[in-house]
């Protein structure tokens, strides 16, 4: 009998060992064994479904047929089963990453990873991610074909979703020990609102603020100018408006030295998020009929932001880039037009000092009164503890996100976020439209409904029309408006009304033959409303418009080339300028060397070339030293960029930022450039110590592309042997580029090459985990397949299958 | 019973289980196999269903495995720290043959109780023949 209860009892614990996941552990004998745990996930085949399968809700049979990439090209008899089996094939393939996704813009990753996520999630409910999620969702009820489409959507996800047991479910469940919850409408916008804040809360008003504050209005005017010398703006330069603008007055008494903040801003979103697109007109294309391309920048992550799939239903013929989560194509085209997005700077954030009555924070002044803020208790479940509570108090402003219980360092009175992201909109209805849009107007009527984020759109058509828009929801605001802090007890600093969309800048079959963007300044100072952005890129906007400039008869392989080329116009002025200013005198051997290799430089960032590993680690030792003022553990404060301070370095080589901090001396440009130079070689020391290679930029760069949960390392791809410079076209970084890559030739029969770093699938376990990666990496396309009708026994096409109801 | 046959009775139910119990499946496999044929002792007894088990795991793995091209074990092993993919075999293998090595001390031990039950007759007879 003691056996039996000795052995029982061990049996149990065995059990509830092997069950529970302790710390960063799965469950061991789960997670383990070889008929339902992670080995399931060992795929030896792309796609392992079944060709027939019910689907409940559809009301005809949906073809769905695979081509080799792994790229599904659906055949649907309505809309709802369309967009239905939208849901149920990104489910298939993307599900974990799809939720994940809206579980980090909702503020809910402490449920998956514990205390370590709270500030996190925090941050998250501050920013008013789901209200603003649920503010959209909400419009969509009353818009009743988008809100059927995204609920047939819904029920596509939730249709997979059932049908997964433990041993189907996709890996990164099985590892970090969590179950898929049922998708809604609500889940597709905050996607969308985890899309926006990537690209639109890169604003810096605090920075500004602080910096204000220390240094004066002139310094500020001086290191960061908002239109310096030699932009090349979206809109080609010199266009004329021939509208009247509505532009708010400022009010007396405006602040010019506000206080600084000791708020500790939130991690930005990657300042290199942006993209480049641009079209050829017909009459510089060898065929005659336009060319389009679009590569957008982000963090380079996998399972990839983008899923590509062509979707086919009465009306529709569309192919292009899907977010999984949201079932619009947001870059592609159709048989008539085609479209894609570069990120529009602009300032969509602005910030509210709010002065409370007393710390209730019950009550905040306004215009003279006590107005009731509006309390919310966010509760954050935390795996493995009891929740957090964390009261988030809205003003009429939007959320105050910081104050003294999260990074206000003592701030008593609180900042409030006003952000256009926190606005209802519907961008969905745009993409909708767009898929099915033919000509100019329709795609001018499909971006009206576009509010958030502000992004440069570009057009081309069949027909032989290119354009861009700079589409946006845009508060018209006095100049200087919302650089800085704001008051937030006067109702006259408040937004007044918005930028009605027929004063947005546009251009249509420009002179030029092109139309272009890069996330440089949308205009000159002709446009009469205040376009101020901290983030305008100076580089690739150029290069790009320079190469374009002598493109006659261009071909699709001379868009690829573009968005392939490794020119810098940031090299190729700042090295002629820092060899100039270097004190020759000063040079030892080594740095002799050093100057002579960036002297021989073609300004490429080849990935097997020393010269641009070389002149990064100089550039970024000058810049780091130049700009340490302005690093500070208390305050934060913005830094000029560096197409400002090659300017600066040119015009005022006596100015006292290029003092270092940290010697006695002071010293001017020359003393810095040496100083520079020196601590250069020192780190080039330093990694040629540890170096089992000779010195090469791809080498240096270490490209890696991540999985969306850093600490899953082995998931991602290391070491990716590539060129390109973020201030080259082809923009690639060590964490950051072109998350796509795709040209469009329109024509009697539009074709598209595309490739992205990453795969169709999203498994770790599937052999096309990881399928582009290599073509984009050395800058391979591939023609895509755009099929009229299902099952014409395409030599494509790898797999069909039939969904029926 | 010979051990040998156990280890295969083991095996064989456990891969019978596993299409309709989770993975304690094997662990059921192992006390049912025993309460049926004990084995001559504790220690075999251990072993048998350990075996059974492990067995029938590290098979299904590899063969999973080889298929895949070791694609996800690759992934798996560096994310634990593992010097080789082979060793997540080895660990399934140990895992299951754990659940399997208590199932069958568990199973021995209920066929000895329903042996006693029987009256101390039972139990010397049961003696006799371990």
């Amino acid at each position: 009998m003691l056996r039996f209860s000795v052995y029982l009892l061990l049996c149990f614990a065995a059990l509830v060992v092997l069950e529970t996941g302790t710390g960063p552990l799965p469950p061991l004998g789960r997670f383990f064994d070889p008929f339902s745990g992670f080995w399931q996930n060992a795929e030896s085949r792309p796609i392992s479904e079944p060709g027939n399968l019910k689907v409940p809700g559809l009301t005809s049979p949906v073809r769905v047929e695979y081509d080799m990439h792994l790229i599904p090209h659906i055949f649907a008899e309505t809309e709802e089963d369309l967009y239905r089996t939208v849901g149920y094939v990104t489910a298939t393939h993307r599900l974990w990453q799809m939720e994940f996704q809206t579980h980090a813009a909702a503020g809910r990753l402490s449920e998956i990873f514990g205390e370590r996520a709270q500030e996190f999630d925090r941050l998250k409910r501050r920013q008013g991610m789901l209200w603003a999620a649920e503010a959209v969702a909400g419009h969509w009820i009353t818009d009743s074909a988008t809100a059927r489409i995204l609920h047939a959507f819904s029920d596509g996800v939730n249709a997979r979703i059932e049908s997964l047991s433990y041993r189907s479910l996709p890996l990164e469940y099985k590892l970090l020990n969590y179950r898929p919850e049922a998708w809604s409408p609500l889940k597709c916008a905050l996607l969308l609102k985890y899309m926006a804040s990537m690209l639109s809360l890169g604003e810096s008003d605090l920075e500004n603020t602080n910096f204000l504050h220390k240094y004066g209005a002139g310094y500020f005017e001086l290191l960061f100018p908002e239109f310096p010398e030699g932009i090349d703006p979206v809109i080609p330069a010199g266009t004329l408006w021939d509208f009247a603008a509505a532009i708010p007055q400022a009010p007396d008494g405006f602040d010019t030295n506000p206080p600084y903040t000791t708020a500790i801003p939130y991690t930005k979103p990657s300042a290199l998020n942006g993209s480049n697109n641009w079209a050829v007109s017909g009459h510089r294309t060898a065929s005659g009929y336009p060319l389009l391309a679009n590569d957008m920048h982000l963090d380079l992550n996998i399972p990839s932001i983008w899923f590509l799939a062509q979707l086919q239903a009465p009306g529709i013929r569309v192919f292009g880039h899907i977010i999984p989560g949201v079932p619009v194509v947001i870059a592609g085209h159709n048989d008539s037009i085609a479209w894609g997005m570069t990120n529009a700077g602009r300032d969509l954030v602005d910030w509210y000092r709010i002065q409370f009555r007393d710390e209730n924070r019950l009550q905040y002044l306004y215009d003279g009164q006590w107005l009731h803020s509006r309390q919310v208790i966010e509760e954050i479940r935390i795996r493995g503890t009891s929740p957090v509570l964390d009261t988030v108090l809205y003003t009429h402003h939007g959320p105050v996100v910081y104050d003294e219980h999260f990074t206000g360092n003592g701030e008593k009175t609180g900042l409030a976020m006003k952000w256009t992201g926190h606005l209802v909109s519907d961008e969905i209805r745009t993409f909708l439209q767009l898929a099915k849009a033919q000509n100019y107007d329709e795609f001018r009527e499909a971006i009206s409904y576009f509010s958030n984020p502000s992004q440069n759109l570009v057009f081309a058509s069949a027909g032989g029309d290119i354009a861009l828009h700079v589409q946006g929801k845009y508060p018209a605001r006095w100049p200087g408006q919302g650089k800085f802090i704001l008051p937030g007890h006067e109702s006259a600093f408040d937004w007044q009304h918005f930028i009605p969309t027929e004063h947005n800048p546009a251009v249509l079959n420009p002179e030029r033959g092109f139309v272009s963007s890069a996330n440089q300044h949308p205009v000159d100072q002709l446009y009469p409303y205040y376009t101020y952005s901290n983030q305008y890129d100076h580089f690739r906007g150029r290069r790009i418009n320079s190469r374009l400039r002598e493109m006659e008869s261009a071909t699709p392989q001379d868009m690829m080339d573009l968005q392939l080329d490794i020119h810098s116009p940031l090299a190729e002025e700042a090295v002629p300028l820092m060899i100039h200013a270097v004190d020759h005198h000063k040079t030892t051997p080594e740095e002799i060397a050093f100057l002579n290799a960036l002297r021989d430089w073609d300004y490429r960032f080849e990935a097997g070339a020393t010269a641009p590993a070389l002149f990064n680690i100089w550039w970024r030792e000058f810049y780091r030293l130049a700009w340490d003022e302005l690093r500070s553990d208390t305050i934060s404060m913005r830094l000029p960029d560096s197409f400002r301070t090659i300017q600066l370095m040119r015009d005022a080589p006596e100015l006292d930022f290029w003092d270092i901090q940290s010697t006695p001396a002071k010293e001017n440009l020359t003393d810095l450039l040496s100083a520079s130079l020196d601590s250069a070689c020192s780190t080039l020391d330093a990694w040629k110590n540890n170096a089992n290679a000779a010195l090469s930029h791809a080498g240096y760069m270490r490209t890696e592309l991540r999985h969306l949960v850093p600490f899953l390392h082995s998931f991602g791809f290391t070491d990716l042997y590539t060129g390109g410079d973020g201030t080259a076209p082809n923009a690639v970084t060590r964490y950051h580029g072109p998350s796509n890559r795709m040209v469009v030739a329109l024509g009697p029969r539009p074709s598209a090459w595309c490739t992205y770093p990453g795969g169709q699938s999203g498994n770790p376990g599937n052999p096309h985990y990881g399928y582009f990666v290599p073509s984009w990496t050395v800058g391979d396309y591939f023609e895509m397949l755009f099929m009229t009708a299902p099952g014409t026994g395409n030599p494509g096409i790898i797999f069909e299958q039939t969904l029926v109801p | 019973m010979k051990p040998l046959l156990s280890i295969g009775a083991v095996a064989v139910l456990a891969y019978l289980l596993q299409s309709a119990l989770p993975w304690w499946g094997c662990m059921i496999a192992a006390i049912v196999v025993h309460i049926i044929a004990p084995g001559r002792s504790d220690a075999v007894a251990w072993l048998t269903g350990f075996i059974g088990v492990a067995i029938l795991w590290s098979i299904s793995a590899a063969v999973i495995d080889a298929a895949n091209n070791t694609l996800l074990s690759d992934r798996i092993s560096r994310l634990f720290g593992l010097p080789h993919p082979a060793l997540l075999i080895v660990l399934s293998a140990i895992i299951g043959g754990l659940a399997g090595g208590f199932g069958a001390l568990l199973g021995r031990s209920i066929n000895h109780l329903w042996k006693t039950g029987r009256g101390p007759a039972a139990v010397t007879n049961c003696e006799n023949h371990n």
